[in-house]
């Protein structure tokens, strides 16, 4: 391949990830906005850290605990067969990003009904993190599969084999369906994202559960708006389906 | 033993909060002995643990692209491409050609199941 067609290649990727990335950021918003704006979810009880987070500035490096804590429960909650992840979801690509997913949507929704952020800063940072997570995902995967595939010198003339091939040697697999089949896990769909956002609101005050339902309402309404303006040019999307999701 | 889900995540964050150091990753372990967690969903809150370390990073690296006037998609796409420095121009293109073919037919899935 020339450095022209592979430049012509990360060009379509740039253009096709605007649209792409936006549409499906809203179509979350959308189904999320669905399954929980008048929903009754009790809380349990309330913790000072949790509050804090919903408080801080949006992507603040402290936000990290909070998500780890919750990783940890995600995890412990899978293993005792509480709250089961479903096929395919097991996976720490899988995890990290539901919790990434769930507790931002919470977080955003929250700020955007206290009036610290506006609709369009929230579903700009919510369509970030998407972008964040396919980065680091495939910046992991990808180290580990050169690891991997540097471990296959079986004679000296195969070492200059390419990272596919060797990796194809070691019965591993094809790396492009191996990288791209960790990177869409970045996107949590909705539908498995619910489920722990419901149990992820239990921790935080009546209050701030009264404003992240808000929020989600505020944020599925801003939504349609994007899919309307986005439906003609998205393809991809399933009209019929699209159309009960916009009644 | 917790039970439930909420018992869990409130076990971990009264820990977390009464945790006089902070230290996230030591109190995890210690939580995770206390539940009684196996090897593999100790080595699973290892590995998630780690990409909620590598999202930061990649924050960071957004938010830094941003204040010099790069665009997001702008640094996706060359993020992705250094990410990928020691694959082959051929490896590089057929992801950025997956990714992009997959992104599509995500949004047709998730449109078809919700």
């Amino acid at each position: 391949m020339d450095a022209q067609n592979f430049n012509d290649t990360k060009a379509r990727f740039t253009q096709h990830t605007e649209e792409t990335s936006r549409a499906m950021s809203a179509l979350q918003s959308l189904a999320i906005g669905k399954e929980l704006s008048d929903e009754e979810i009790k809380t349990i009880r309330e913790f000072d850290s949790v509050q804090e987070y919903l408080d801080l500035p949006l992507n603040d490096p402290a936000e990290d605990k909070i998500k780890k804590i919750f990783v940890t429960a995600v995890v412990a909650a899978h293993q005792k067969g509480i709250l089961i992840l479903p096929e395919g979801y097991d996976n720490a690509e899988s995890i990290a990003s539901i919790v990434d997913e769930g507790l931002t949507r919470i977080k955003a929704a929250y700020q955007v009904a206290e009036g610290m952020v506006n609709p369009v800063e929230a579903e700009e940072m919510i369509y970030d993190r998407q972008a964040v997570r396919t980065a680091a995902i495939t910046d992991f995967v990808v180290e580990r599969l050169v690891e991997k595939a540097n471990q296959y010198v079986a004679k000296a003339e195969e070492a200059a084999l390419s990272v596919s091939d060797k990796l194809v040697a070691l019965g591993l697999g094809r790396l492009t369906d191996i990288v791209c089949a960790a990177a869409v896990r970045a996107y949590p769909p909705a539908a498995v994202v619910v489920p722990y956002v419901k149990q992820f609101v239990h921790v935080i005050t009546p209050n701030a559960q009264k404003a992240v339902k808000k929020g989600i309402k505020m944020a599925a309404e801003f939504a349609r708006n994007v899919i309307n303006k986005t439906a003609n040019k998205v393809k991809s999307f399933a009209k019929k389906t699209l159309a009960k999701l916009l009644e | 033993m917790e039970q439930t889900f909420e018992g869990i995540l409130s076990s971990l964050l009264d820990s977390y909060e009464k945790s006089e150091s902070k230290d996230i990753d030591s109190l995890l372990k210690e939580k995770s002995e206390e539940f009684g967690l196996t090897e593999e969903s100790k080595s699973l809150v290892k590995k998630a643990s780690e990409y909620i370390d590598k999202f930061a990073e990649k924050t960071a690296s957004l938010e830094s692209a941003r204040e010099d006037g790069i665009s997001m998609k702008r640094w996706l796409t060359e993020d992705l491409d250094n990410s990928m420095a020691v694959l082959s121009d051929d490896e590089k293109s057929e992801i950025f050609e997956e990714l992009t073919n997959g992104k599509d037919d995500f949004i047709h899935k998730i449109t078809e199941e919700e």
